[in-house]
């Protein structure tokens, strides 16, 4: 059980950990930090021209992996051979020069400038006077965008794209160079499906070219739909690398992540409950802005957890703000247990127990500086001081329980949250929301870019809550978390709300027809 | 099939890591006394102590609101000119309008709060740069205050303003106990109060603390009033010490205190500050200089040293930045 762990149902195809043509060769790699072993011993290939995904729960050492085929970070011990080179001097520039490229969760744009100097940063093209060459500019431009059929003006300013959009001038931007090997980290978190169809045909493309990809995802179906080969870390350990044909099945992948069976599907469909009969809890009424918001209406009842959908553009995200009072509104009123909120503010609706889990906890959410029980007290601070004063013991008794409710992955509760884990680090800010006793918890994005252990974790605390009497609105671009945990889904498209699927109506295809429609 | 679930086990610490913010500046003051003690026969008497203590209390009293702007990642670089405007408005209402001791002190520092308002205001309402912003109301402000000096001709403050920052508590200045209670007090409350705790999470991320509840605009320009108040009574205390409208009162301040923050351990990004620090910062500042000065090294390289802490300081506050 402990190396491999898929059981004698499984018929998936092993793939052996080297070819002879591999254009990376990694031997033994150690690294360590402190007493922390982040990877021990790994060794395999990634052949070119391939699509290679590295899968492993947060923690499992991909990121530490990906670091030093940058040339980040330096092995303890070991090897790595870049095609057939043997890295002497593990430094950015030199995994550049070598043609390995990554494109950052965080993109590494530059947000005044257009596409076409974005795609060419550090080649303009100059004429004999020395000065850009804007013409030629626009043109190289223009071929490179026309390769993938994707709808960008040279010119346009960055910072005038979508996500999506950001993220194909980035990969643009790799291949103009030349680049060998494009690394994507968790390249879909922020798209919808449209947009990420589109990446992965562009991949597909690419690959046909020579271009090798090293993939890191944690959207299992998206794996399967994209890679050639599924490379499985875990606790810093290589596992085993798949190939990933018609016999491999997202339970094998799974199973072998997390080295045991989950007990049911992660996305098993929450039973539906017929709340029509209950009090409403929940109710807005024509909540609406000028060019961001159409009229908006719903009604959320005891017991009930309700979805919002919407591709990138709908308006998702603005709605779950505008409702929690983050952002303003031309008109609308807002009625929770039978009472008008009045200034619709974050202050009245914690007042009310009402809070907000928001979408990016790397932008917003955590102090990533300050300790997790200093986080933890946030939407609190006045139940546990006297006369201001904070008190320290009933802090660290609150934060403790609230650890071990959730089994946040921590050595201190001083610990900074930047030094967890992406899992921790929501489940660390899902349990400030929970800790301030919660009558509705308005869910941005509950699981965003967390592994698939931490998932169901927070799922089936949104399932434990809502059977304890907490009314939920979750807001998802994740469309299988959406339909396993919602009693009735709201869809939006264009700023505005365009229909509602409730109890066995539920269905992926339904959801994205409305939503596309 | 048993599943593992290793985490329970583990312990959970309820320590909290010491931070070395104040205690480094602290350290290094302290160094600094034994070095000058050792040195010199004059600097470590109660009389030079004393002297060095009198001089930065009436800075100390500026420093508190700019402390908990800092704190906030805002600047209040209008605190010299304030400082200055404080006194010679109450002078100013003293010697040519005739007007009584405390109410001109409480009309020149009612001033003093509204300009700090209307800049936090300012600041709020169109979320401009506080650094931006202040260095106008600085220019401004020092321009108003220049205006006084200009229609008092020089004339020396009466006997009851100038009386102010002569008041002893068993011979000893009441400024200097002032400023060691207010050090006490305000530190503690600093690190156990709720109410300035928001105060550092605002500071990290202002987004954060809105998400859950703290009413960060209302906290900015309170403290933008608090700082202009904090500098107007440290200048209203000055300038009673000064005699006159002397131009050069709080000329520079602005810098002075910033070094002496940042020193103290508070950062030009926010989230981080501390009172004890801040005046200890002043401390190690008014030590340097009263060393310069007893080694009688001229007063152009006294600048160049201390420019060259400023840009110490700031680089260890930008390497600490970066670590996190």
């Amino acid at each position: 059980m402990e190396s491999n762990s898929f059981n004698g149902k499984s018929k998936a195809t092993v793939a052996p950990a080297f070819h002879d043509d591999d254009f990376i060769q990694i031997y033994n790699i150690k690294k360590s930090y402190g007493i922390v072993e982040a990877l021990h011993n790994v060794s395999f290939g990634i052949t070119k021209g391939k699509v290679h995904t590295l899968l492993g729960e947060n923690g499992a050492g991909k990121s530490t992996l990906v670091k030093i085929i940058m040339g980040e970070e330096e092995p303890d011990s070991g090897a790595l051979l870049i095609n057939g080179q043997e890295i002497k001097n593990y430094s950015p520039e030199n995994s550049y020069n070598l043609g390995i490229s990554m494109v950052h969760q965080e993109l590494a744009i530059f947000e005044n400038l257009t596409v076409a100097e974005n795609i060419f940063p550090s080649r303009y093209f100059t004429n004999k006077f020395g000065s850009i060459d804007w013409r030629t500019l626009k043109q190289r431009a223009e071929e490179s965008i026309n390769i993938f059929d994707i709808d960008l003006e040279p010119f346009q300013k960055m910072d005038s794209l979508t996500l999506a959009q950001a993220q194909m001038v980035e990969i643009l931007r790799c291949i103009s160079d030349n680049q060998q090997i494009i690394l994507l980290d968790e390249p879909t978190s922020g798209l919808n499906n449209l947009e990420t169809e589109k990446l992965m045909g562009i991949i597909a493309k690419l690959r046909t070219e020579g271009i090798t990809f090293i993939y890191i995802s944690h959207r299992i179906n998206e794996v399967l739909q994209i890679s050639d080969k599924i490379t499985i870390l875990r606790d810093g350990r290589y596992i085993t690398t798949f190939i990933n044909d018609e016999n491999l099945t997202e339970d094998d992948l799974v199973n072998s992540m997390v080295g045991r069976e989950l007990s049911g599907s992660l996305y098993a469909k929450k039973e539906f409950v017929d709340a029509s009969a209950n009090p409403v809890l929940f109710k807005v009424e024509g909540l609406q802005k000028k060019n961001a918001l159409e009229p908006v209406s719903f009604e959320l009842q005891e017991g009930e957890i309700i979805g919002f959908f919407g591709l990138e553009g709908s308006g998702l995200n603005k709605l779950s703000r505008m409702i929690y009072g983050l952002e303003g509104k031309d008109a609308g009123e807002i009625t929770f247990k039978d009472q008008k909120l009045v200034s619709n503010t974050p202050q009245e609706m914690i007042k009310n127990k009402i809070l907000y889990l928001n979408n990016n906890r790397k932008q917003a959410g955590l102090l990533m500086n300050s300790g997790a029980a200093d986080n933890m007290m946030l939407p609190r601070m006045d139940d546990l001081s006297y006369l201001t004063i904070l008190q320290n013991g009933a802090i660290a008794d609150f934060a403790e329980k609230y650890i071990k409710l959730f089994s946040i992955v921590i050595p201190s509760i001083f610990e900074k949250p930047r030094n967890l884990s992406g899992g921790n680090q929501q489940k660390l800010m899902f349990s400030m929301c929970s800790g301030a006793d919660p009558d509705l918890m308005i869910v941005n994005e509950p699981t965003r870019g967390i592994d698939v252990g931490a998932k169901s974790e927070i799922h089936k605390f949104i399932l434990n809550a809502s059977n304890k009497g907490t009314g939920f609105l979750i807001f998802s671009s994740d469309l299988p978390e959406l339909v396993g945990l919602c009693d009735r889904i709201h869809i939006l498209k264009n700023k505005a709300l365009v229909g509602v699927l409730q109890g066995d109506a539920i269905n992926e295809e339904a959801i994205l027809a409305l939503a596309c429609g | 099939m048993a599943i593992s679930t290793p985490d329970t086990a583990i312990s959970l610490s309820r320590k909290r890591k010491i931070s070395f913010g104040s205690l480094t500046i602290i350290l290094i003051t302290a160094v600094l006394f034994a070095l000058l003690t050792f040195t010199s026969e004059t600097f470590f008497t109660y009389r030079n102590i004393y002297a060095i203590l009198y001089g930065v209390s009436f800075q100390f009293i500026a420093i508190i609101g700019f402390t908990y702007l800092m704190i906030i990642g805002e600047i209040d670089l209008s605190v010299g000119s304030v400082y200055a405007f404080s006194g010679m408005f109450m002078g100013y209402l003293m010697v040519m309008k005739k007007v009584p001791l405390l109410p001109a002190m409480g009309i020149s520092l009612l001033a003093c709060v509204l300009m700090g308002a209307i800049t936090g205001y300012l600041i709020v309402r169109f979320r401009l740069n506080s650094m931006m912003v202040t260095i106008a109301t600085m220019t401004l402000i020092r321009g108003l205050a220049s205006n006084f000096v200009k229609r008092m001709y020089g004339a020396t403050y009466p006997s009851a303003m100038r009386h102010i920052s002569k008041i002893e508590v068993k011979e000893i200045y009441l400024t200097i106990i002032i400023m060691i209670v207010l050090v006490v007090v305000l530190e503690i409350l600093l690190k156990k109060s709720s109410i300035f705790k928001r105060l550092y999470s605002v500071g990290e991320n202002r987004e954060t603390a809105r998400i859950y509840g703290i009413k960060s605009n209302r906290i900015i320009i309170s403290l933008f009033a608090l700082s202009a108040l904090a500098a107007g009574i440290g200048g209203v205390l000055i300038s009673s010490r000064v005699t006159y409208a002397d131009t050069a009162i709080g000329l520079g301040l602005e810098f002075h205190l910033l070094t002496a923050a940042v020193l103290g351990g508070a950062s030009l990004y926010g989230g981080r500050g501390s009172m004890l620090g801040s005046a200890v910062g002043l401390i190690f500042l008014a030590t340097i200089l009263n060393g310069m000065v007893i080694f009688n090294i001229e007063p152009l390289l006294q600048q160049l040293i201390v420019g060259i802490i400023l840009i110490a300081a700031v680089f260890v506050d930008t390497s600490l930045n970066k670590q996190e």
